[in-house]
């Protein structure tokens, strides 16, 4: 009895009970905080045309410039052969994602450095800025479909069905972008080297994927490896489905698919080591 | 029940100092060899919060109070030991986090609002109180880069003010706007504090930390000096204060060896022309009396006596020496410092009395003496209080020689 009472006021001040900490999945903390990337993506979004003349026009203006330039170059002067479908529009189809992918990782490399202000004053995962970012910039996108389905009606491309397999195409490459965007963002905050490496990274991507000119110009042996970048298959199906009505190349994608998660997984596994040195490291 | 727990917590910074800039360091391999000092910015600090306590946490610059707060908030993680806490928490530590510049009052609302950790929700519902808190009900729809500094800052606590945790994290961010929005924020905080939150309050303005605080963490270079109620503390910070004020002497100084030491203390000061306590009107003279008692002979001892303010700065300092050769000084005795007026702001001074020997190289083994001063508006206008900026009360008027009118009130009307 007496132990008792001297026993009880140790164990109960000694041995609180404290909430658990609880291991947090990655989508239930994203969940969590759907609303937060939702007002960050709307801030990014709101924030990127204004103060500007031609506003949201510049968001179209960036593919089409691109594609009446290489109109001109590949196909009146180095004459690229791309079968039945006019040049024009079968650069664009492919420069759109292309814009969105490259223009995502831009952004999202400078998403933590831009954002130091909250990393070091607030805290919230800071998975929501990559998201963000990358999200931000799908707005840019849906506006080029609007042209680019203008410039289907003018060129009379017939859609198929086929031309559904653009949404699973799009997820595969937003889980790439992602997972490029973990990488890229982080490294950034520790060496600002990224920075300028970004522009010169995006350049020669360009050209080793297929926008102005087809995938059928790259030899047979060669294939294999120049399909082991997930952008080659995406641009590849999406001008293939959209375009032509044929199905991708399904092999290639599964390869881009996997490529694509398994940038994601070791993305944000990378990025939520670093996380806890992010304000310290600003 | 304990809502915070801060259990034996250190944290390290490494500051790198030969961090390779360019290629020219890396070419010179510095890469390899970069120096590292480690530095702890805190050191086995420990205490705990009491659920619906109001603590505040008081220290010098560089004690540690920032990376303490970044810690509590998650912002950083210790390097040793561990914080656990109950509770949604969310922290003031900024006002206006994440404002976009080009987005109208309204957006930002509900941008900072979901940052702070509010949902979209209960932002709308509380909307009105915000706008109305913050007085901004003409510009809501204003983008705020067109906002001017005091209305940001408004915005800003008005949204935090909002947010509802169940433990509030809270960094001087009271020190904006005007007097009449601070005194809205003081107000709200004690009403938080009421609803039974739990309160964490860091500041340098200590009379707010004592009408807001039960308890109070002192803290200096990383260590925790004293937990203790609000009025001890805070009197341990300013004795701190005092002795920070002038550079101390380090113990091992050569030639400073205890047998050639010699000390003048100064036993005690009284205000001669103030006989109740240490309150006087600003404007008013200031006679102060030392009693100081030597340690043998010693020869023309500089006595110096600062007056400070509360977070530290020193507003006047009065030395003995400044135009004469002081007299030598011996055994007991008292000397008497006479200043004309004391034009001081009203508010909370520190009056702290030092001594060192003739040339100010070595000052005497402590024993000063600080008496904390306060002062009242001068009593021919106590309603001049709205002002409290700066540290000194002149005497002034505005004239406007252009102007035809000839009082100042019809001219307001016109302007």
């Amino acid at each position: 009895m007496e132990q008792l009472v001297k026993e009880q006021p140790i164990s109960s001040a000694s041995q609180e009970e404290w909430p658990e900490e609880k291991k947090q999945y990655a989508l239930k903390i994203l969940w969590q905080h759907r609303e937060l990337v939702w007002s960050l993506t709307r801030r990014d979004i709101r924030g990127r045309y204004k103060q500007s003349v031609l506003g949201v026009l510049w968001a179209l203006l960036q593919p089409l410039a691109m594609t009446i330039v290489f109109t001109i170059v590949m196909s009146n002067i180095a004459k690229i052969d791309t079968g039945d479908i006019p040049y024009p529009i079968f650069a664009y189809v492919a420069m759109l994602p292309w814009t969105f992918f490259a223009g995502g990782l831009s952004a999202g490399s400078e998403c933590l450095v831009g954002n130091f202000n909250l990393i070091t004053k607030v805290y919230f995962p800071r998975e929501v800025f990559p998201i963000s970012a990358v999200l931000g910039k799908t707005v840019d996108l849906a506006l080029g479909v609007m042209v680019l389905a203008l410039l289907m009606v003018y060129y009379k491309v017939h859609l198929t069905w086929m031309s559904l397999f653009v949404v699973p195409l799009l997820i595969i490459q937003f889980c790439f972008m992602l997972g490029m965007t973990f990488l890229l963002s982080s490294w950034n905050l520790f060496y600002r080297d990224i920075r300028h490496v970004m522009p010169l990274l995006t350049q020669i991507w360009m050209y080793m994927s297929p926008i102005i000119y087809p995938i059928s110009l790259i030899p047979k042996r060669f294939l294999g490896f120049y399909m082991l970048n997930p952008m080659s298959s995406i641009l590849d199906g999406v001008r293939k489905t959209v375009l032509e009505g044929k199905a991708p190349m399904m092999g290639y994608l599964g390869i881009a698919a996997a490529v694509s998660v398994a940038f994601l997984i070791v993305g944000y596994w990378n990025f939520k080591r670093l996380e806890p040195s992010f304000a310290e490291t600003i | 029940m304990k809502a915070i727990s801060v259990e034996n917590v250190s944290k390290k910074f490494i500051l790198a100092h030969d961090r390779p800039k360019n290629l020219a360091d890396l070419a010179q391999g510095k890469l390899l060899r970069r120096q590292r000092e480690e530095f702890w910015a805190l050191k086995d600090v420990a205490f705990d919060v009491e659920q619906g306590e109001a603590l505040g946490i008081i220290g010098h610059n560089g004690a540690g109070k920032s990376t303490m707060l970044k810690l509590l908030t998650k912002i950083m993680f210790p390097t040793q030991g561990r914080i656990r806490t109950r509770g949604r928490l969310s922290a003031l530590i900024e006002v206006g986090a994440g404002f976009h510049p080009e987005m109208s009052g309204r957006e930002n609302i509900f941008l900072n609002g979901s940052i702070l950790g509010m949902s979209q929700k209960e932002i709308a519902s509380k909307f009105d109180e915000i706008v109305a808190f913050a007085e901004l009900e003409k510009f809501i729809d204003t983008p705020v880069k067109r906002y001017s500094s005091g209305m940001y800052a408004r915005l800003g606590f008005a949204v935090a003010a909002h947010v509802d945790p169940e433990i509030l994290i809270v960094d001087e961010v009271l020190s904006v706007g005007d007097l009449a929005f601070q005194e809205r924020c003081t107000k709200r905080m004690q009403e938080l504090r009421e609803s039974s939150r739990t309160v964490l309050f860091v500041s340098h303005n200590m009379s707010t930390i004592v009408s807001l605080c039960n308890r109070v963490v002192l803290l200096e270079n990383g260590c925790v000096k004293m937990i203790g109620d609000a009025q001890t503390a805070v009197k341990a910070y300013r004795e701190s204060l005092a002795r920070r004020s002038t550079p101390s002497i380090a113990p091992d100084q050569p030639g400073s060896k205890a047998s050639e030491r010699k000390s003048l203390i100064i036993a005690d000061m009284e205000l001669l022309n103030h006989e109740t306590d240490w309150t006087l009107r600003s404007g008013d003279p200031l006679h102060l009396r030392l009693r100081y008692s030597a340690d043998g002979k010693l020869l023309s001892p500089r006595i110096g006596v600062h007056i400070l303010e509360n977070n530290g700065n020193t507003v006047a300092h009065f030395s003995n020496a400044a135009r004469t050769t002081p007299p030598d000084l011996s055994g007991h005795g008292i000397c008497d410092l006479l200043i004309d007026s004391m034009p001081l702001t009203p508010g909370t001074y520190l009056v702290v009395a030092k001594a060192s020997d003739t040339h100010g190289t070595i000052m005497y083994d402590t024993g000063f003496t600080s008496r904390e001063l306060v002062v009242l508006p001068p009593a021919d206008e106590p309603e001049r209080g709205t002002s409290r900026f700066g540290v000194l009360w002149l005497n002034s008027a505005w004239e406007y020689p252009d102007e035809r009118c000839h009082t100042t009130v019809e001219c307001g009307d016109t302007l």
